[in-house]
């Protein structure tokens, strides 16, 4: 058992910067679905989102030859199938659960589907150009966090901002007091003068614009290839994720990285205990950053009062249903 | 009210036809359907796991049944991203039984126990199934076997001269006798040509999930891996795209995939179906298919073969060159067995 490769003093650094750099997507998808969770809003669909979000992107980078517009493109696909959720469960109010999952099979079959309409079956797969690793000048010397944080792709850059956002959008401003009045009180909301629909729409279209960019990381940062299922139910874990981070934006992202860094020491340390040969079964590695999530869903939900769950959430929200 | 109630159930019916055709399998028809016009072309009908354009097992199932068309030997129809559960593969197999196929072919180890349930139903039909080391067949059920570790020895050779570390990966989602075979060969064929090589795996679990193979990839890279088989089309395609990323190289699998990234693929495992289909076919035409039996054919017979990478990036030291055809020709004469290490 090679303990030095994955404790040594070398190890650490590409651990964790592997842990932020496979954290991203679901920090990111489960960033937006904070905000849209908040406002009552489950959005089950979010991992067809992303798939839609990294077809566009994939698009985008191959039809312009330019990540950035690549990734403008997954965030507005992204939104696309969004917004068609919102149609579904805001304008005509159907059911939440039901609309979420028609559009998460649609998100992933529609992905699939028009990637083999646009380039058919050929021994040449297409690539794009994708971004690399740029390294914040000062910030990335500083000994031990440098590499790990500043040494990272763009996007992760511009994903953490996002994040930051986000958090800034739902907690501190009047946009974001509507939208959580929206998933605690709709009734309160509409009293007041505001919309519920239309802040449930802009909830719907953040989270889109989220999950989409979630999706598009995953294309355009190392793989620069696209195929099928390359969300790989990640979606579903920001889902989970965020429960666990009691829909509080910055502890998503929080949570996000625990994910990302066990995965990444779940991955080193299979290869350093022996691989095939090793005594401990690698499905047990596998599992490790499944099971440290839900231990950690658990300490939490032990702790935490129902307080934090968002009273609306799930609920359709009918005017006419005031005065009864 | 009513009005809305009816508009609904509308927009939810549209919703759930749009589910299910964009979700479940994709078919496809290349000619006639049904039993054969012309007796001496067999009708082939065949299930895979994945799309055809997945530069790997699916896609050359795919190739290698056209090109039989194309020479006029059979006519087929495919399926293609059929489940691998149960109930939906032998929903479709059962589908193109009861059309009347000549021979029908279940492209992938996990349609085993919807083939074998199929098969028993329609025991005048042939069936196929790639049975990765299980020796298990019916009346009017063959098994075909995948021996790509023996490609994986010569390529090992191959990567035990290219490497400058010592250090070899390998990455693949589960660890069965397919994967385990090809990894322990590869470590054997370099362990020929340097015999300070080590070698680590890992698991990704996944079968698709491209990302978490990369980064496995990544993860072996920053141990000192620099070579890497691997097993699994996804897996094998991340390993490639990031032979962009890293100074690292990687090996295609089941078919040439240096396309992706044509300077860091050392070779590729090909298998040529269009081979090994053709036995078959042979046999349903003779009528000599039934009693099923197992098809071993691998490199000796040309089934499995290196497809070696003009464009690699690195040069491969001539001596290396000339031990892996000694190799090569020891294995096709017979001379030498790859050992096949399904597990351990």
């Amino acid at each position: 058992m090679n303990w030095t490769a994955v404790f040594g003093p070398d190890a650490w650094v590409p651990l964790l910067n592997g842990g932020v750099r496979l954290a991203m997507p679901i920090a990111l998808a489960a960033s937006g679905l904070a905000y849209v969770q908040r406002a009552g809003l489950l959005n089950l669909s979010v991992d067809g989102v992303m798939m839609m979000g990294a077809l566009g992107s994939f698009l985008g980078a191959y039809a312009t030859g330019s990540p950035w517009i690549g990734i403008a493109a997954g965030i507005a696909a992204g939104m696309l199938i969004s917004m068609s959720e919102a149609l579904l469960v805001v304008t005509l109010r159907l059911p939440q659960v039901v609309s979420g999952i028609a559009l998460f099979i649609l998100g992933h079959g529609l992905a699939v589907f028009l990637y083999r309409m646009i380039f058919g079956v050929t021994s040449s797969p297409p690539t794009i150009d994708g971004l690399g690793v740029v390294s914040i000048p000062v910030l990335s010397s500083i000994p031990w966090i440098g590499p790990v944080l500043f040494a990272q792709n763009p996007v992760v850059y511009l994903g953490l901002a996002l994040a930051v956002v986000v958090w800034w959008l739902l907690e501190k401003t009047t946009v974001g007091l509507a939208a959580r009045a929206s998933g605690e009180l709709p009734r309160a909301l509409y009293a007041s003068g505001g919309s519920v629909a239309a802040t449930r729409w802009l909830a719907f279209a953040i989270s889109g614009a989220m999950a989409g960019l979630a999706g598009a990381i995953l294309v355009v940062t190392e793989l620069k290839i696209f195929g099928p299922n390359l969300t790989a139910g990640r979606g579903w874990i920001a889902l989970a994720l965020v429960i666990f981070a009691r829909w509080k934006p910055l502890w998503v992202v929080a949570g996000a990285l625990l994910f990302g860094v066990i995965d990444s020491f779940q991955l080193r340390i299979q290869s350093a205990s022996g691989g095939i040969s090793s005594e401990v079964p690698y499905e047990f590695f596998q599992a490790l950053p499944y099971l440290v999530t839900i231990l950690a869903m658990w300490l939490s939900a032990a702790r935490a009062d129902r307080s934090y769950w968002p009273t609306a959430l799930g609920d359709p929200y009918r005017k006419e249903d005031q005065h009864s | 009210m009513h009005r809305i109630g009816i508009r609904r159930m509308a927009i939810v019916a549209l919703l759930a036809l749009f589910g299910v055709a964009c979700g479940g399998a994709e078919e496809g028809t290349d000619t006639t359907v049904g039993g054969t016009a012309d007796s001496d072309v067999v009708s082939v009908a065949i299930i895979m796991p994945s799309e055809i354009n997945d530069l790997s097992w699916s896609q050359q199932g795919y190739t290698g049944l056209n090109a039989l068309q194309e020479r006029g030997l059979i006519e087929f129809a495919y399926s293609e991203s059929v489940a691998e559960d149960a109930a939906s593969a032998s929903r479709v197999l059962r589908g193109y039984a009861e059309e009347g196929y000549d021979l029908i072919i279940a492209h992938s180890f996990p349609y085993q126990d919807a083939v074998f349930e199929v098969a028993e139903e329609f025991p005048e039909i042939n069936f196929a199934w790639p049975n990765a080391g299980l020796d298990r067949t019916a009346p009017n059920l063959s098994g075909y076997d995948e021996r790509f570790y023996e490609a994986e020895y010569l390529i090992g050779i191959l990567a035990g001269g290219v490497t400058e570390s010592g250090v070899l990966g390998g990455v693949g989602a589960f660890d069965i006798p397919e994967c385990h075979s090809m990894f322990a060969a590869f470590e054997l064929g370099a362990k020929t040509v340097r015999d300070d090589i080590t070698q680590i795996n890992a698991y990704t679990g996944d079968w698709l999930d491209i990302v978490k193979a990369s980064e496995a990839v990544i993860a072996q890279a920053d141990q000192g891996a620099d070579v890497f088989v691997t097993c699994g089309s996804s897996l094998a395609q991340a390993a490639i795209t990031t032979t962009k990323e890293r100074d690292i190289s990687a090996v295609g699998f089941v078919g040439d995939m240096s396309a992706i990234a044509p300077e860091g693929t050392l070779a590729s495992v090909v298998w040529n179906l269009e081979g090994m289909f053709e036995l078959m076919v042979n046999d349903v035409a003779n009528d000599t298919f039934m009693p099923g039996k197992i098809y071993r054919p691998g490199v000796p017979e040309g089934i499995v073969t290196v497809g070696l990478n003009p464009d690699y990036g690195k040069e491969i030291p001539q001596e290396v060159m000339e031990q892996y055809e000694q190799a090569q020709a020891d294995i096709e004469s017979g001379t030498f067995e790859v050992p096949f290490i399904p597990e351990g």
